[in-house]
Formats: C-alpha cells, sequence, structure tokens
C-alpha cells in the first residue's frame, strides 16, 4: 500500500516536471530518425516503415529517458532533497518507486508515440499495414528498450554516485552496441536486437521471437543490475563497498539478482532458435556428418519412404513423423548395425521404432551448420518397419545471422529447409526410391513444394488439409506454406503459375502484374527462344519472403522477391536495378541456367554473366537507353575499377599474408564482380565489337539453341557453357574483350 | 519514547572526529535544546539520532533497544527538520506534503490540512515551491516534519529565515508538541532555548559541556558577568571574553564574562547567552 502510494505520488510529480514533457515530445520524435538516409534503404514496408523508425526511436528514445533518468536520480542529491527523504523512508525505496514511475510513464509515452506514427505509417503502407505487427513491435522492442536504458543508467548512477561516470559509462555501452561483432550478433545489441528483415507479405515473427527472447535476457540483466545497484544505495555516509555489504544483507536484493542473472545466462546458452554452432558460415563444412560413411557400404535400403508433417503455428513449432521400410537386397551382411541421421538441431527425437518396438537411440551434441547427427541401433537383420517421431522448433544456422533466416514457423506463413523437414539418412541408401509426404496445414494454408503450388489435398475434417506430395527424391530443399493465390498465365509458350501472397491480391489485378509477366516471357523467348523446361511446359514464378534473401530459380520455378508488388515498387519506376528487374534477372535464368548454384570463385565467366547482360538489355527496352546506362552499365564499370584498384588484387602476393577468413571474402567479392559487372561489361564489348544489338542477339540465340539448351533439357542447373566456347562462338578474341574501367560505350 | 546516547564517538572516514564520548538520555515529553558553535558536533549528533550514520564507537539505545535494528520503527516515529535541505520545486505545496505523507506511510488529507495550518501555509497550499520565499520554504520543512505527529522531533535551526513574529510562533508551537514528545532543538538562537526549553545541551569540540535546565546554566554563572565603560584602545581583562560592545556617551559599555571579574567592572544578572559563551569559553580553555 505504502509502495503503491509513493508511485502515485512520484508518478504526479514526474508529471509536473518540465524535462519530462521535453522527453516524451523528443522520444515521439525520435522516429523521424529512422526515415533518415542514414538508416538502410529498403523496399520493404515493414522495414522502411516500422523496423527502421521502431529501431531508431528505441535507441534514441532510450538514450532521451536514460538521461532524464540519470538527472532525476542525481537530482535529489543535487538538490538536497535526500536529506528529507532518507530520514523518514529507507533510502534504497524512493528510487525504487520513482523507477516503478519512470517505467510506468516511458510505457504510456511509447503508446502516445505509437499512437501519433500510426496515421502515418498506416497511409504509407496502405494494404501492407497490420496493426498488430506494429504493436507487436513497440512491445518487444521499444518499450523493454526504453527500460533497459533507465535501469542501466539508473545502476550506474546508484553504483558510483557520480553523474559524469555513470553517463561515460552508459555512452560506452551504448557505442558497443555498434560495433561490427556484436551487430551480427543479434541478442548482443542490448539497445535493440538486431532486425534480420521483416516481411510485408508473409508476417514473420520469427525476428520479434528473437527480439522478445534476447529482450528478456537483457531485462533480467538490467533488473538484475538494478536491484544490485539499491543495495548499493548509499546509506550512513558510506561509500560504494561498505553500502553495498550492508545493502546485501537485504539477502532479497542480491537473490533476486542471482536468479535473474542466471535466467539470462541459460536463456542466452540454450536460445531455441539457433544452432549454437560457435563456427563461422567461413569455416563450416556441410559434409561434416558425412565424412564417417563417405567409405562405408550401405548394405541396407529404405523403401516406402512416408513423412507426416504438421507444423504447429502458434508455437512455432514441428512435429514429424519419418518411416522406412528397411530391405537388405545388397547380398551383404550388415556388419554394422549402428545407423545415423541428421536433423535440425532444434528438434527432439521423441522416439525410434522398428516394426513398433524401442530402438535405442542417441543424439550427439555436435551442431554443423543447423544439423546435428543421431545414431541409433537396430537389432539383426536390421529390417523391418522404422519409424522415427520428432519435435521441436527448427533453429536457425548461427553463423548466418542477421542476413538469412530460413526455416520459420509463423501463424500465417511456414517455411522449413533441408533437415527442417525431414532427417536426412547417413549409412542407409534412401536416395533411389522417391517418398510420400503428408503436410498437415490449416485450410486456408496453400502449400508449395520446392517453390510450386501443390494441388493434391484432402480435407481432414477439423479445418486443416492434408496435403499429399510424391517426391521422385527423398531429399527436399525447401517447403513453404501461407496465404498464397496462384494465378494462371500462358507466356512465351508455357504455362506458368504465378504465385503470391493474398495480400496483393488486389494489386495484381489493378496493376495488371500478370500481363507484366506475360510481355517479360514473352519478350525473352522472341529474343534467345523458347524456354526449354523440365516439368510439363510448367513455370512457377513464386513470390517469397524477404526472410529468403534474393532470388532464387530451380528447374520449373523461379521465385521474385515480395517487394516488388509494395505500393512504393510500383509507383517508382525511376529507380536503379530494383526489385522489379531482380525479378526479369531470375526469370532469365531460365535461359541461361545458373540458378540457385554458387560459381567457382576465380571464374569469370558464367551463367550469371549472361544472366545480367540480358536483364540490362531487356531493361533497356523497357526502360530506355539513358535508364540501362545509368543503373547498369555506370555500375559495372565503376565496380570493375574498385576491383581492378584494390591492392590485393594488383599485389596478390600480399593477399596470400592475409587470414584465411579474410582471403575468402576478398575472393568473394571478386568472384562476385566478375559476375555481375566485369562480364556483363565484356559481353557489351563483345556486342560492339559484333556490330550491335541485333548481331550480338543472333549469337545469343544461336548459344541459347546450340550450347545451352541440351543442358537445360538435361536437367542440368549449371550450363557448362565456358569463356573459351564464347570466344569460339563469337569469333572474338580474349584481348579484344579485355574490359577495364576505361571502357566506354 | 525514550532515547539513550551512550559513550558515543563518532570519526568521519577522513579522520575527523565529531563526536567524543559523548553520553546523554533522554525521554518524553522532553524539549531540549541543543547549543554549540559551527562545527560542534551538533549536526552529527541529529544524523546519529536519524539513523542517518553509525557511530564509531558507543550506542543508541531507542526504548532500551538499539537503534539501528529498530531503524524503521525510528523513522515511523521521526519528525526531522534537517539545517538545510532541497523541496521538490515542482510540486505545490500540499502536493509536497502528500509525497511526504506517502514516504512516512500516512493517509488522509487532514493531516496535511493540519499541518498546513499549523506552518501558516493554508494560502500558499496550491502555490508551486518554486514560488515560495525562504521563509516559506522554511515552514514547508517544518510542515513536512509535524506529519504524522510523530514522537521524536529533531530540529536544525528551524527557525533560520523566518520573521521575528514567525520565529515566536513556531517556538510556541514546538512548545506545545514537546508536552507529549522529545523534541530535539538545534540552533543558534540562544531566547529560543531560554523560551521554550526544559533542557540545554551544550556541545563543543565533539563534547558535552553541559546537560540540564537553562536555570542552572544561568545559576552556574551568576557573579562570572559584569560590564564596564572601556576606552578606545583598552584591554580585555584577562581571563575574561567580551559578550558585547555597545556605544555610549562616555566610551564603549562592554558585557564581559570570566571567573574574575576585575574590581572596575559592575556585576550584572546573567542571561542565558552569557552562560552559554562562559560555558563554550571555560570548555574551550579546558
Amino acid at each position: 500500500m505504502k509502495y503503491s502510494r509513493l508511485c502515485f505520488v512520484e508518478l504526479r510529480r514526474l508529471l509536473r516536471k518540465k524535462s519530462f514533457w521535453i522527453c516524451v515530445i523528443l522520444c515521439c520524435c525520435t522516429p523521424l530518425l529512422g526515415f533518415l538516409p542514414l538508416t538502410f534503404e529498403d523496399d520493404i514496408l515493414s522495414n522502411k516503415y516500422i523496423a527502421n523508425p521502431v529501431i531508431a526511436a528505441t535507441a534514441a528514445g532510450g538514450i532521451i529517458w536514460a538521461v532524464f533518468s540519470l538527472l532525476e536520480a542525481s537530482r535529489v542529491h543535487r538538490t538536497g532533497t535526500d536529506v528529507l527523504t532518507d530520514a523518514v523512508s529507507a533510502p534504497a525505496l524512493l528510487p525504487a518507486a520513482r523507477m516503478t514511475a519512470q517505467i510506468i510513464l516511458v510505457t504510456c509515452t511509447a503508446l502516445v508515440c505509437a499512437l501519433i506514427w500510426m496515421p502515418y505509417i498506416a497511409h504509407k503502407m496502405e494494404y501492407l499495414f497490420s496493426l498488430k505487427f506494429y504493436l507487436a513491435n513497440i512491445a518487444v522492442m521499444l518499450v523493454p528498450g526504453w527500460w533497459l536504458c533507465m535501469l542501466i543508467m539508473e545502476s550506474l548512477y546508484q553504483f558510483t554516485r557520480k553523474a559524469e561516470a555513470a553517463a561515460l559509462i552508459f555512452a560506452l555501452a551504448v557505442g558497443c552496441c555498434f560495433l561490427p561483432y556484436v551487430m551480427l550478433n543479434y541478442s548482443l545489441r542490448w539497445i535493440c536486437p538486431t532486425v534480420v528483415t521483416y516481411s510485408d507479405a508473409f508476417p514473420t515473427y520469427w525476428p520479434l521471437r528473437v527480439g522478445l527472447w534476447a529482450r528478456i535476457i537483457w531485462l533480467s540483466l538490467g533488473l538484475a543490475l538494478y536491484l544490485l545497484s539499491l543495495a548499493a544505495v548509499r546509506k550512513y555516509q558510506r561509500g560504494m563497498i561498505v553500502s553495498f555489504l550492508r545493502g546485501c544483507k537485504q539477502v532479497c536484493l542480491p537473490i533476486s539478482a542471482a536468479l535473474l542473472i542466471a535466467l539470462a545466462v541459460v536463456m542466452g546458452a540454450y536460445q531455441p532458435f539457433i544452432d549454437h554452432d560457435p563456427r563461422s558460415y567461413l569455416d563450416e563444412d556441410d559434409e561434416f556428418f558425412w565424412k564417417e560413411y563417405i567409405d562405408q557400404r550401405l548394405v541396407i535400403s529404405a523403401v516406402n519412404i512416408r513423412y507426416t508433417i504438421a507444423p504447429h503455428l502458434t508455437t512455432g513449432t514441428v512435429s514429424g513423423t519419418a518411416e522406412y521400410d528397411l530391405k537388405n537386397n545388397s547380398g551383404y551382411k550388415v556388419e554394422n548395425n549402428e545407423f545415423s541421421f541428421v536433423l535440425n538441431p532444434g528438434y527432439t527425437i521423441e522416439a525410434i521404432t522398428l516394426d513398433e518396438n524401442p530402438v535405442p537411440f542417441e543424439t550427439l551434441p555436435t551442431v554443423v551448420s543447423e544439423q546435428r547427427q543421431t545414431k541409433f541401433t537396430l537389432p539383426q537383420p536390421c529390417v523391418g518397419h522404422l519409424k522415427i517421431m520428432y519435435h521441436g522448433m527448427p533453429a536457425q544456422r548461427r553463423s548466418m545471422l542477421p542476413l538469412l533466416v530460413m526455416s520459420t514457423v509463423d501463424p500465417d506463413y511456414v517455411s522449413l529447409y533441408r533437415n527442417s523437414v525431414m532427417p536426412e539418412m547417413l549409412n542407409i541408401n534412401v536416395t533411389s526410391f522417391g517418398a510420400d509426404y503428408s503436410i498437415i496445414l490449416p485450410e486456408d494454408m496453400q502449400l508449395l513444394w520446392e517453390y510450386k503450388p501443390v494441388t493434391d489435398k484432402e480435407p481432414t475434417g477439423d479445418g486443416k488439409n492434408i496435403w499429399h506430395v510424391k517426391a521422385d527424391s527423398d531429399y527436399i530443399f525447401n517447403l513453404q506454406a501461407g496465404k498464397f493465390v496462384t494465378r494462371k498465365i500462358e507466356a512465351g509458350g508455357v504455362h506458368i503459375d504465378f504465385t503470391y501472397g493474398d495480400i496483393y491480391d488486389s494489386v495484381v489485378e489493378e496493376n495488371d502484374i500478370c500481363g507484366a509477366v506475360k510481355a517479360v516471357i514473352d519478350y525473352c523467348s522472341e529474343h534467345y527462344g523458347p524456354l526449354i523446361y523440365t516439368e510439363d511446359d510448367t513455370l512457377s514464378l513464386l513470390q517469397t519472403s524477404a526472410l529468403i534473401t534474393g532470388g532464387w530459380a530451380f528447374p520449373g520455378a523461379a521465385t521474385w522477391m515480395e517487394n516488388i508488388l509494395t505500393p512504393e515498387s510500383l509507383k517508382d519506376a525511376e529507380r536503379g536495378a530494383s526489385a522489379k528487374e531482380v525479378f526479369i534477372h531470375e526469370l532469365i535464368h531460365h535461359w541461361w541456367g545458373g540458378y540457385g548454384v554458387s560459381f567457382e570463385e576465380e571464374e569469370i565467366w558464367g551463367c550469371e554473366g549472361m544472366t545480367v547482360y540480358s536483364t540490362y538489355r531487356l531493361v533497356k527496352e523497357l526502360y530506355g537507353e539513358e535508364y540501362a546506362k545509368k543503373y547498369y552499365v555506370e555500375k559495372w564499370i565503376d565496380e570493375v575499377k574498385q576491383q581492378d584498384r584494390n591492392f590485393y588484387n594488383r599485389y596478390p602476393a600480399f593477399l596470400e599474408r592475409l587470414p584465411k577468413a579474410m582471403i575468402k571474402q576478398i575472393l568473394e567479392d571478386n568472384s562476385g564482380v566478375n559476375h555481375y559487372s566485369r562480364m556483363p561489361l565484356m559481353l557489351l564489348k563483345a556486342e560492339q565489337l559484333l556490330g550491335g544489338e541485333a548481331e550480338m542477339d543472333a549469337l545469343l540465340n544461336r548459344i541459347y539453341k546450340e550450347q545451352v539448351i541440351d543442358h537445360l533439357a538435361d536437367g542440368e542447373v549449371l550450363v557448362d557453357y565456358s569463356f573459351e566456347d564464347f570466344l569460339r562462338d563469337s569469333g572474338l578474341t580474349e584481348e579484344e574483350l579485355h574490359v577495364d574501367e576505361n571502357f566506354a560505350l | 519514547m525514550k532515547i539513550d546516547i551512550e559513550n558515543i564517538t563518532m570519526i568521519y572516514p577522513s579522520g575527523k572526529k565529531a563526536l567524543s564520548d559523548v553520553s546523554f538520555h533522554a525521554v518524553s515529553p522532553g524539549f531540549i535544546g541543543i547549543l554549540g558553535p559551527n562545527g560542534a558536533g551538533k549536526t552529527t549528533l541529529m544524523k546519529l539520532l536519524i539513523a542517518g550514520l553509525i557511530p564509531t564507537k558507543g550506542e543508541i539505545l531507542l526504548n532500551d533497544k538499539p537503534l539501528l535494528p529498530q531503524e524503521k520503527e525510528l523513522k515511523a516515529q521521526l519528525g526531522y527538520l534537517p539545517q538545510s535541505f532541497g523541496l521538490f520545486d515542482e510540486l505545490k505545496v500540499t502536493e509536497f506534503l502528500d509525497y511526504m505523507a506517502a514516504l512516512k506511510g500516512i493517509s488522509g488529507k487532514d493531516e496535511i490540512r493540519r499541518v498546513l495550518a499549523c506552518t501558516g501555509l493554508e494560502e500558499q497550499k496550491k502555490t508551486p515551491i518554486r514560488q515560495l520565499s525562504g521563509g516559506q520554504r522554511q515552514r514547508v520543512g517544518i510542515a513536512q516534519a509535524l506529519l504524522g505527529n510523530p514522537q521524536l522531533m529533531i530540529l536544525d535551526e528551524p527557525t533560520v529565515g523566518l520573521d521575528p513574529e514567525e520565529r515566536v510562533r513556531f517556538r510556541n508551537i514546538f512548545s506545545e508538541l514537546a508536552q507529549d514528545k522529545i523534541v530535539l532543538l538545534s540552533t543558534h538562537i540562544i531566547d529560543d532555548v531560554q523560551a521554550v526549553c526544559s533542557r540545554v545541551l551544550i556541545i563543543d569540540g565533539g563534547r558535552i559541556l553541559f546537560d540540564g535546565e537553562p536555570s542552572a546554566l544561568v545559576e552556574k554563572t551568576e557573579g562570572k558577568v559584569g560590564v564596564y565603560v572601556a576606552q578606545t584602545g583598552d584591554a580585555v581583562p584577562e581571563g575574561c571574553h567580551v559578550v558585547s560592545k555597545v556605544n555610549v556617551s562616555e566610551g564603549v559599555l562592554c558585557r564581559i564574562t570570566g571567573d574574575h571579574l576585575p574590581d572596575y567592572a559592575e556585576p550584572v544578572r546573567p542571561t542565558l547567552e552569557d552562560a552559554y559563551l562562559c560555558c563554550i569559553h571555560k570548555g574551550a580553555r579546558t
């Protein structure tokens, strides 16, 4: 009663302060910082209008409240009010009440700030605005950030009892948040967790879940620090250490702090969202678990493979069952009856049975690249009906964060990759027999299998559908589900399934997007030849979540990023290599191959360069010569120039002296420039040398039909068409095609 | 209520010895005036009594039990007015008193009304504290000390900044309060002590020089105060101290204290101020 009344009078006192209202006004202005050019440019409106302003407001507002908190904490000592208050109450009581009041007030300020900005943000985002998602950001990012800043600053003051020292330490702590290492380790950035990206079309709560987890960790630590600082509140005019030791005699303070620290440590160590593989992605080795079995003969084969996958949308978890009929047709006796598979490390193996009998198994602790190994021992002769049951939250590859989020299960969207779907057997032959998949999803969700819409479904009667997929292989790269709409388009002589998030349905209709897709495919088919497909003359053009970085293409499927249909993208045709052009680029990969594969680092020639050049040609036709020159040719020249001027490229002897990771990084950068800038520039030079676009088109048409199409028809992803092949077909020499920064149109 | 101070010595971490082997006892009702020069140890003594300091040596008992374990109980019964203090300037007078009432765990607007009436702040009750004069701020300080009718009141220079009329009024209020509680009044204004205190403590150099009724202190000084007219350049008689000097037509009328007055000094009836000064000078000599 006394404490609540004290909080109330403290609340009333703070409301009387001009400085408080100045802070409120400043904090309400802080989202403006999120719109400054300093923040990262993004076509995803949820990033631009929610993530950026919220992160900016969290950091800037947090600093403002920290300063306010410091002034309030030090003010009682500066003015001598503490002489009165400490005489009639415990010295730690008033700071605690003040902090409670401040927390209430900044929470209200956050709500006011959210309400003030909401009409503007909703107006800018139009049909992509989600009130629930917006408020979730305020609740997870903004409010705890402001709390944390106040807790830390006031703790520092209570420890040091010197405003300048507290401010300096706080500034250093804030500065640490912007160190590159901390920026890449999302949970270390205490002031505001790093947001990978949001998605407009497929609301993905993964960044918020991770953010909330990080928030709880940091708030626990902040609160622990604050409780300890309450113990350090000066009493009997003694210094920090004596006061602290005396304060700790109130055992509830150190015990509560210790419990909170323990909670933070446990939560940090056992984050369910990441794979906890400590290595950098540069050091990872995807073949790690296979090494043990490379030379081992596969005696046991699996047939009748069936997987049942049930994502639980509210908890973000997945339940799965993998079933195999194990046979021994090899003619050999099983010498080693211990078998292995790998699965996402976020999953727990619930049971393994052979013909309904439990099988002993052991999940090993080592995690590599989103995989963890489980070993199980089958009774001889190791044949029968094997069943593996698993459940859990798919964990992301730690080393890829915050760049890429792969597997996620959200209320309206599911995306599962590789071992997040099913186990991968290491020493049982499963490769040749295909598999049947059953995916259980709510009835308003559409299943996409390897980026293509699935049609075979069966209602369960309880608001769900079981989707059936019969796959040629037991291996799946990607499974997605969400509120998708698929439209059928006939273009370039193929059937196109144009699939996108249902939120864009009216936009697609109003802007005749299907007509635009048809025009692009018709154009490319006319210039380079008809598309060749391995899958029934059907192409799936799929809009993917922004969490899946970049565009992907597979035989019969190409993805395009979701930002292509945002209100701003549709209204702005003047931007450079925009999302629209990425869309075109990914489509053109279907002519030149090379989709979804990484290229050799040293190679200049490849599918990517042919695709980039063709994209430029199409963009030139669509948007004009000036546009294409500005956003393509000049960009290529600039990047080639930078690459040629790079010290390590000019003096490779010094490159070899760098650490391995840096060498790898530089070579990867070079590879990117080679494929995305140097080679298109060489093709442009070839165009000039051959006499113009018509001659180049004729050459490309010939290359496509004579050199590329057969590879595509064979289902090859990476078309083997070398630089030497091009020199031969074009009749040009390497010297003639040499480009440097002096290149001119 | 009963307070016992037993052989208290207080040495600050800086090494400064503020009190040395001080002992005294107080029971309610009682109005104790504490006199002493600046730096005598009065404020340190008061801080010890409000549990704002821990003595280096000795013990303070509240109702026969050690004070520190009863800190909470002490604070609930304490009204404290320090020598210098700050107020929350952004609050109105009533709000500030409500704030302090909340800190003390006291509820009820009646109590705030009572102390406002008592301190003559009714007209300023809705005035922001930043707009108050120095005297009015002092009265707000007194008002907060009166909140909850505390059983122990410790007042350090409470009438500083008040006009004479107000000073007398508050003096009387304190006197009334002392009818059922312990009031410790530290002041430099001897008149206040003489007028209302039933007991006086004189402290200097961290030691108690006198503890008793004011009249006893005066009696001790009987025959040790005298007056004489001095001429310019005359030296102060040996062993004596000048209490006051008044210019008169014949020269300067000097009032002196000393164990042995010179023959030319005419003995007069001592006042409490004379007695205090005499005590201080004597203490300084010893």
